[in-house]
């Protein structure tokens, strides 16, 4: 028998526990990356609940990625059956309780589950990011990674992110005191090498049904910049316009100023438009997880939109006035 | 369903299960229809019980239970029956039969329009001394505002996961400054912008909702 030199076994034996070392000392922000990267990047079909609202929802999704190709589907198993699926170009959504199909050219290109930012070093202000251990979810060894805000403007995460994959496989949103909002949760989710063209098929038929194509967007350079004379005057610490745009939602002729404010991870969209009800009514409303708050600023329609607490759309969306540009002029839209 | 089953029904809901008794009690949610009609009855109880500090909120949870169950809804507190808006097939218009639904019975269980009052005026000076930043600094910049640390809403970072779960605060219903198509579009015309869950939710909520769910009232009148 050939003896193993004992200094390549030493080396064997350094390289293995550096090896273990590194991957139990992964960075909140790397697991947080490499969730990103399965997001986008890997095969999967899972069946997942949600809880938020005073409502239990289950979803079926299909993701693949072929050639660099991304297909996705996303099946309610509740109701009628609802779906949507999703190609690099469009998504579509099948609506059975209304017989209906719709189609809209895709704007972009994440996943339907969706991702978080990448994680700036400026981001440290307002949130901090920890490991808080392991768990296990789905018979799958997770990290759990916290994603708290510092201060109540924000929402914060917790992350149940496979050991292996880094796949999301539970998921809350919280408030900045900890309590829960939201919650989804996997109930079953596999990663297979190659998911065939059929299980992107819907499984209804639309036979009879109305396909409604939606029309292209217009888009900033088309349309003037209206939303440029309009900003938030006070913001919440680390918010700043990230984007600007102007687009119909409703009424083609009739475009709406469309302002992102975010902090690199949340963000609030503040909608301006002619108010046309001649009312000035002003007040909280939310949807799911968003909140928004509107007002009327100089005869127009101010709302802000975002998934943060009440407070931070009440302030940004008070705060709202035309630009030095606008003043005397009659602001648009 | 038996007792067990309601106790553990129950348990998941609050979080309290055993993470592997969780998982696969979440895969028996996700394939018995029954069993998650029963969740959202559990889930939706336990929202009206910890918002039983809000008389006007437990309005709403009594309306929205009558909704779950299929009642005809009483038309008071402000609170009026209202049909889908009118669906244009243009740009995102045609996100409103879905997303639109979203304010109904399901998630837009709590679509509530309420308007400003002493609490949210109260909140106007809290903000200003919370070191809110002026936004001038960074649009005209481009630059990132600088942080101040928040006295008064400064919270030290969550820990370990809890099963309290929020309700949003509520103070009065008197009238909607937006129709429900309106706030639909612009959440989903935000959901580009928004990150995980946020995302997870106007998508799915919009793969979810049917238009049974659609006559829920979720709309205040004109006053």
């Amino acid at each position: 028998m050939t003896p193993v030199p004992v200094r390549k076994t030493l080396a064997c034996c350094v390289l293995l526990a550096a090896g273990a070392s590194a991957f139990g000392a992964e960075e909140p922000q790397q697991l947080l990356e490499r969730m990103n990267q399965a997001l986008t990047g890997r095969n999967y079909v899972g069946t997942f609940v949600q809880l938020a609202n005073g409502r239990v929802s289950t979803m079926r999704i299909l993701h693949r990625v072929d050639k660099g190709r991304v297909m996705e589907r996303l099946v309610s198993l509740d109701g009628s059956g609802r779906e949507i699926v999703g190609t690099a170009d469009e998504l579509i959504c099948y609506l059975p309780d209304q017989r209906k199909v719709l189609v809209e050219p895709r704007k972009d290109q994440g996943p339907l589950l969706g991702t978080l930012p990448s994680f700036r070093p400026e981001l440290v202000g307002y949130y901090t990011v920890e490991a808080k251990g392991s768990g296990r979810v789905l018979g799958h060894n997770t990290q759990v990674i916290a994603v708290m805000p510092k201060d109540d403007f924000r929402f914060g995460y917790r992350l149940w992110l496979d050991e292996v994959t880094a796949m999301p496989l539970k998921t809350q949103l919280c408030d900045s005191d900890g309590r829960v909002i939201e919650q989804i949760l996997f109930a079953e989710i596999a990663w297979p090498d190659r998911i065939p063209n059929s299980e992107f098929k819907p499984q209804l038929s639309t036979e009879g049904f109305t396909w409604v194509r939606a029309e292209s967007p217009l888009h900033l350079a088309e349309i003037g910049s209206d939303s440029l004379l309009w900003r938030a005057i006070r913001l919440p610490p680390g918010f700043r316009l990230s984007a600007s745009s102007t687009q119909p939602l409703e009424n083609p002729s009739r475009p709406v100023a469309h302002l992102v404010y975010s902090d690199g991870l949340a963000s609030v969209s503040v909608f301006i438009e002619t108010n046309e009800r001649g009312q000035a009514l002003s007040g909280h409303l939310s949807m799911g997880s968003s909140a928004a708050f509107s007002t009327v600023v100089n005869g127009h329609q101010v709302t802000a939109v975002g998934e943060v607490p009440a407070r931070t759309v009440e302030l940004i969306a008070g705060s709202v006035q035309p630009s030095r540009h606008a003043q005397g002029s009659s602001p648009r839209p | 369903m038996s007792e067990p089953l309601n106790a553990q029904l129950s348990a998941f809901i609050d979080g309290e299960l055993p993470p592997a008794e969780g998982d696969l009690f979440a895969r028996q949610v996700s394939a018995d229809r029954t069993v998650r009609a029963a969740a959202s009855r559990y889930y939706l109880m336990g929202e009206a019980i910890r918002a039983e500090r809000s008389p006007v909120r437990m309005g709403f949870c009594s309306r929205v239970s009558a909704a779950i169950a299929g009642e005809q809804l009483p038309a008071g507190d402000g609170i009026a029956d209202v049909k889908a808006a009118r669906r244009v097939p243009r740009i995102l218009a045609w996100w409103k039969p879905i997303a639109g639904v979203a304010m109904a019975a399901g998630v837009a269980l709590v679509a509530i329009l309420v308007v400003r009052d002493q609490q949210s005026e109260r909140k106007a000076p809290e903000i200003a001394q919370a070191g809110i930043a002026r936004a001038g600094e960074s649009t005209a910049t481009g630059a990132t505002v600088t942080a101040r640390p928040l006295e008064s809403g400064a919270r030290s970072a969550g820990s370990g996961e809890s099963s309290i779960y929020v309700i949003p605060p509520n103070v009065g219903v008197v009238s909607s400054p937006l129709t429900r198509a309106q706030l639909a579009s612009y959440v989903f015309a935000h959901s580009e912008y928004s990150s995980l869950p946020g995302r997870r939710n106007v998508v799915s909520d919009a793969a979810g909702q049917d238009d049974a769910a659609e006559e829920a009232p979720v709309e205040a009148p004109k006053p």
